[in-house]
């Protein structure tokens, strides 16, 4: 899928279809759409953590706004401070946790086996 | 007696047990002693653990009477922030998502400081997931600074500079992602070192943003933190960002005379925003080099600026991806009511997590999200490298760099707190010496008229953390800050 595509696929997965999706931008900083976003990181608000969110993200975006100014053509991005080549450990087997070691922080366990909510449906 | 002990310096410590003249169990009840009496005004430890320390206070003077003496800090006191981890006890990095983990294995740091004899004495408040700049973040209360305990410690590692600021233990160790070292270092009046990226080893370090945070020393003095920055620093296979490099003898490096250095000085941290009473304690200090016949050359980082916006765009999506793996599934903590397996994330997620860490986890998942990515991610990713190339381009001209470490001194508890943003720009002199992956140093040059401690940063070169502590040895040395406590 190209990018257009999904940006345009996002804009109509969700209702609000704003035009920045488009990568049409507004001189104002874009609104988030904050149940998009939590559905996404899986974490569960409550109205007032919503309401208060909201605004606070408002001036946060807004501020981000400054990094729009700066004339960033040509330049390479920094994903680390100093240049990290690939790492690679040796293969080799060593001593690692016995199994109740490794399941002592399980917050429901039975037979050294997480237990976890049933995640296939009913035949 | 025990009130001498509280304020001396780990080196001076050491000395007394090399002597003879005190025992380990003697500074461990001390230090005991002292938390016992303070910290119902101060909250700088989230777990004093009593019997472990002093257990391990006799096995060191046992060593000792053995003469199986490990080096320096056997027997000393450290205090650990609670987001390294110590095999077989709680880590909880202050978040109710951790309140029932047992760490299963040693940070390498946590392993270094054991393999050198220090008392781990106990685990230190901090804002939740070290998100946030005055330890108010914390699930389980803040911590106060003992100069003023109306006010905040500053953070996020608050407990780790309030403990050695209110005598509670000679040094303690911190992690720095945004200033996390610093900030705290300087408006508790201590010594805090944040590592060159690389130095310290990461591996047993909760991750917050794996390409920013170092853990670093704190401590009284610029020699206690080159003695504790010697025993944790140097490369570890387990942690793959660890540098290979030697190190060297930072302590011995302080023996060496002053030199005349060259110093930096960036006229844009000293703007609109800086506190009159700061900038003329840091101003004071850094005529005071110019005294000593060092060169001070005014320099430039024009995009130090955008190291606000830059941090809050790739911190908080570096978190959103650490922090996934706290799903209530294998540790941490599980809603019990959860409808099914997706909503088990939801909802021990929505439960666990405390407010600033949920606003970081939701801003990182947006500027990574489908359409923003370009926008601000890989945007702040292009103007981290110009942030970098500054600090390169000035590197060229000048040994260190001087600049407050912080626009104010402590402010009140409450004041930012439900302002995100003002408190982001505390951390507006801290964060580029992150994005740019340096090592830098904040230590006591003042107080206010209110008796608040004053911080001034010195900013090194990658790995030449020795210059940077030789640097900020000499002005400690002709200064007596560290001679006045807090009044407890």
């Amino acid at each position: 899928m190209s990018r257009l595509t999904v940006k345009v696929f996002y804009a109509l997965a969700t209702q609000a279809a704003p035009l920045y999706a488009f990568g049409i931008m507004s001189e104002q900083a874009p609104a988030m759409d904050l149940d998009y976003v939590a559905n996404l990181a899986r974490i569960e608000l409550t109205p007032e953590e919503k309401a208060r969110f909201a605004d606070q993200f408002a001036s946060i975006l807004e501020y981000f706004e400054k990094l729009k100014a700066v004339d960033v053509s040509g330049i390479e991005p920094t994903a680390h401070a100093f240049p990290v080549e690939n790492v690679w450990g040796v293969d080799e087997p060593a001593p690692s946790f016995r199994p109740e070691e490794a399941m002592r922080n399980a917050p429901a366990q039975r037979e050294n086996m997480v237990v976890v909510p049933k995640v296939v449906e009913d035949a | 007696m025990a009130t001498d002990l509280i304020w001396q310096s780990a080196t001076a410590l050491s000395a007394l047990l090399e002597k003879g003249e005190v025992t380990s169990r003697d500074l461990t009840e001390a230090f005991i002693a002292r938390a016992q009496a303070v910290e119902p005004s101060v909250h700088a430890y989230l777990d004093l653990h009593t019997d472990y320390a002093l257990e391990q206070a006799d096995q060191a003077d046992q060593r000792r009477q053995l003469g199986q003496v490990r080096g320096p800090l056997d027997g000393i006191p450290v205090s650990l922030k609670n987001v390294i981890s110590i095999k077989d006890l709680p880590l909880t990095a202050a978040s109710k998502m951790l309140e029932p983990f047992v760490s299963p294995y040693d940070a390498t740091t946590t392993l270094k400081l054991k393999n050198a004899g220090a008392v781990l004495l106990g685990r230190l408040n901090m804002d939740e997931f070290a998100m946030g700049s005055s330890c108010e973040n914390s699930a389980f209360g803040p911590t106060f600074n003992p100069w003023d305990t109306e006010r905040i410690p500053g953070g996020s590692s608050g407990g780790s500079a309030a403990c050695v600021a209110a005598g509670e233990t000679p040094l303690s160790l911190g992690s720095d992602t945004g200033g996390s070292i610093r900030q705290p270092a300087s408006l508790c009046g201590i010594v805090g070192m944040k590592p060159t990226y690389g130095l310290v080893s990461r591996y047993g370090l909760a991750a917050f943003a794996s390409s920013l945070d170092q853990i670093g020393p704190m401590a009284h003095t610029v020699e206690d933190a080159a003695l504790l920055l010697q025993t944790i620093a140097g490369y570890d296979p387990l942690d793959s960002t660890s540098f290979n490099t030697s190190i060297p003898d930072y302590r011995a490096a302080l023996q060496e005379a002053p030199k005349k250095w060259r110093l930096g000085v960036p006229t844009e941290f000293f703007g609109e925003g800086l506190d009159p009473e700061v900038k003329e304690a840091v101003q004071r200090a850094i005529q005071w080099y110019e005294a000593q016949g060092c060169e001070i050359v005014e320099i430039s980082l024009p995009h130090n600026e955008l190291s606000v916006p830059v941090y809050y765009v790739l911190a908080p999506a570096e978190a959103s991806s650490n922090l996934a793996r706290y799903d209530g599934v294998r540790y941490g903590h599980r809603s019990s009511e959860a409808k099914d397996a997706i909503d088990l994330y939801f909802k021990s997620r929505g439960e666990g997590f405390g407010p600033e860490v949920k606003r970081r986890i939701l801003l990182g998942t947006y500027v990574l999200s489908s359409g923003y990515y370009d926008a601000y991610y890989l945007r702040a990713q292009k103007v981290r490298t110009l942030i970098r190339n500054d600090y390169l381009k000035a590197f060229e001209q000048v040994d260190a760099i001087l600049t407050p470490t912080s626009p104010t001194a402590a402010f009140k508890l409450g004041e930012k707190k439900d302002d995100p943003l003002s408190m982001y720009l505390a951390d507006i002199y801290t964060i580029s010496v992150n994005l740019a992956g340096l090592p830098g140093l904040s230590m006591p040059c003042g107080f206010t008229q209110d008796k608040l401690p004053i911080g001034l940063q010195v900013i090194g070169q990658p790995f030449k953390e020795s210059e940077l502590f030789q640097i900020a040895h000499a002005y400690e040395q002709a200064h007596d800050w560290k001679t006045t406590h807090p009044n407890l």
